[in-house]
């Protein structure tokens, strides 16, 4: 038995809190105690429902806004309610998609991919695009994500329909973002009229004017007219995990999957473990 | 498929069971002593957006290296995953009442009939995780746990050693009893003040020397010179039915992180 952890660390600064005005904030840690006063350490920890590799549900702005992202979601569990076992040694379909830098996988790679792919039903879907290492993401900063491959909208839906029909339920990608980072950081990041200097997330002004900008609510849409990729997968899916790392030490094209989020109650999202058990 | 432990050949499946306490933002049971920190999540328009939360709220686990003297041992981002991934465990049961003190001779016995191979994981239970305590509202869940004397402690920590053993998981709320300053100091307050980041917490926690928390943490710093890991705050574990099981313990990935809030799942069956 091999285990293989596919799990992006979580530390302050971290480029995937500084990249996105809501939905990923910074992490933060205060050391209240700490070696030198107090003999030990314990550290208040603030991180965010996309900190790290992250486990998303369609609601996922609950326990506070229980709308799903997108309408009429297959599943509709909270992190706490998700069977585990969907969750521990689950078989998981390898798809690979070798995708570099700024690629967005199209619908031909998609379908190529899923005639190759050993993917049966019940299957939870791992796209391996072979971006996602922890040494890429400590030296790019926000770049790893702005520079990320993606999943163009017509190979979403492909790979959605293709879910819905082998009853897969979780959906897991090696990428720092599902939708193409254009789509994502729409007028933020990149799009026609990008930030600059890059404003940090939310609270700061300019993310509240952004806010302000998309009618007061960011609970189902970025301001880009395009579709979502990662809405299509959502709505088929109890869950999508993004920024896995270290896929390329998979060597079958079929694992069993460990795939552990905070147990929040009424939670939709949260960081999560990822382990590849071969 | 494997066979039970009692010989009968009745066969189990694999089972899984989830022995973590749910992180609740509107109530923890926790959250009653000034080294706690407050778990809540803020709304989504709210300033601090996001989660907020203890390196030790909840289930968590403890490394060595969260005590000053420890400090250059092994960090999370360094536990290597098999350490804490489907580890085979065996169970060392202590039936403990509510405040009692499990003292060197209880653990003698329990030791004595615990069957542990070479490197499993340890699982200490007690029973306190299966009593409801825990979804009570009040502080009784964390002031009235079991906890271990000294003299146990050091007894678990020898044993654990000749058994190459070095993760020890137990659903006490508190492995130790700090009852040399923080309790009686931080419960003469009243009404009791609330976690970090009280101000009463943050006064109290700027006078709280290493010295002493050396003398409150004299169990967890037995443990800890002895290298092993702790994860405390299990629920469920009376659901344990077989002796022979593995365990999942899935803290935060936190790079140089000293302890984490954690997953804790059990595999009870053939992989």
């Amino acid at each position: 038995m091999k285990l293989i952890d596919l799990t992006m660390p979580v530390w302050p600064g971290a480029g995937y809190g500084e990249i996105l005005p809501f939905t990923n904030t910074p992490v933060d840690f205060v050391e209240y105690m700490d070696y030198a006063k107090n003999g030990m350490r314990q550290t208040r920890m603030k991180l965010n429902g996309e900190t790290g590799s992250p486990l998303m549900v369609p609601a996922q702005h609950a326990p506070f806004d229980m709308n799903p992202i997108q309408k009429n979601p297959r599943f509709h569990w909270t992190l706490d309610e998700i069977p585990i076992e969907e969750l521990v040694l689950h078989d998981t379909a390898v798809l690979d998609i070798s995708a570099g830098e700024g690629h967005e996988i199209n619908a031909d790679e998609m379908a190529t991919a899923l005639k190759v792919a050993d993917f049966r039903e019940g299957d939870h879907v791992l796209l391996r695009s072979g971006w996602g290492t922890i040494e890429r993401a400590y030296e790019m900063g926000i770049d790893y994500l702005r520079k990320s491959p993606s999943v163009h909208y017509e190979a979403a839906v492909l790979l959605a329909d293709k879910m819905e029909e082998l009853n897969s339920h979780i959906f897991m990608t090696d990428c720092a973002f599902v939708n193409p980072p254009r789509v994502q950081g729409y007028n933020w990041f990149l799009g026609d009229a990008p930030l600059t200097p890059l404003p940090k997330p939310w609270p700061s002004a300019e993310a509240r004017e952004r806010l302000l900008d998309m009618g007061g609510s960011y609970a189902y849409a970025h301001v880009s007219k395009e579709p979502s990729s990662y809405g299509a997968l959502i709505r088929k899916a109890i869950g999508c995990g993004k920024c896995l790392v270290n896929c390329e030490q998979i060597t079958e094209r079929r694992i069993k999957m460990i795939i552990l989020p905070l147990k929040i109650k009424n939670g939709g999202a949260s960081s999560c473990r990822f382990v590849a058990v071969e | 498929m494997v066979k039970p432990d009692d010989g009968s050949s009745k066969e189990l499946v694999m089972e899984y069971k989830d022995l973590t306490l749910p992180l609740d933002h509107n109530w923890m049971p926790d959250e009653v002593l000034p080294v706690a920190a407050h778990f809540y999540l803020a709304p989504k328009y709210h300033p601090d957006k996001g989660i907020i939360l203890g390196s030790e709220t909840g289930t968590c686990l403890t490394l060595p290296a969260a005590f000053a003297d420890f400090r250059d041992t092994t960090r999370l981002h360094e536990v290597t995953i098999e350490k804490l991934f489907l580890r085979a465990t065996a169970i060392l049961d202590i039936a403990a009442e509510e405040s009692q003190e499990i003292t060197e001779s209880e653990m003698q016995r329990a030791i004595e009939v615990c069957k542990v191979a070479r490197g499993n994981a340890v699982l200490l239970r007690t029973g306190w995780g299966d009593r409801g305590t825990h979804a009570k509202p009040g502080s009784q869940y964390i002031i009235a746990s079991p906890h271990l004397s000294l003299p146990a402690a050091e007894l678990l920590a020898t044993f654990m050693a000749e058994s190459e053993s070095d993760l020890l998981l137990t659903d006490l709320a508190l492995i130790g009893w700090p009852d040399k300053h923080l309790f009686p100091e931080w419960n003469s307050l009243f009404p009791r003040p609330g976690p970090w980041p009280s101000t009463e917490a943050q006064i109290y926690l700027h006078l709280y020397t290493p010295q002493k928390a050396k003398a409150d943490f004299a169990v967890e710093l037995a443990l800890a010179r002895s290298g092993i890991m702790t994860v405390k705050r299990l629920i469920h574990c009376k659901d344990l039915l077989s002796n022979r099981l593995r365990v999942i313990v899935s803290p935060l990935h936190i790079v140089r992180g000293a302890s984490s809030t954690c997953r804790v799942i059990a595999v009870e069956g053939a992989l």
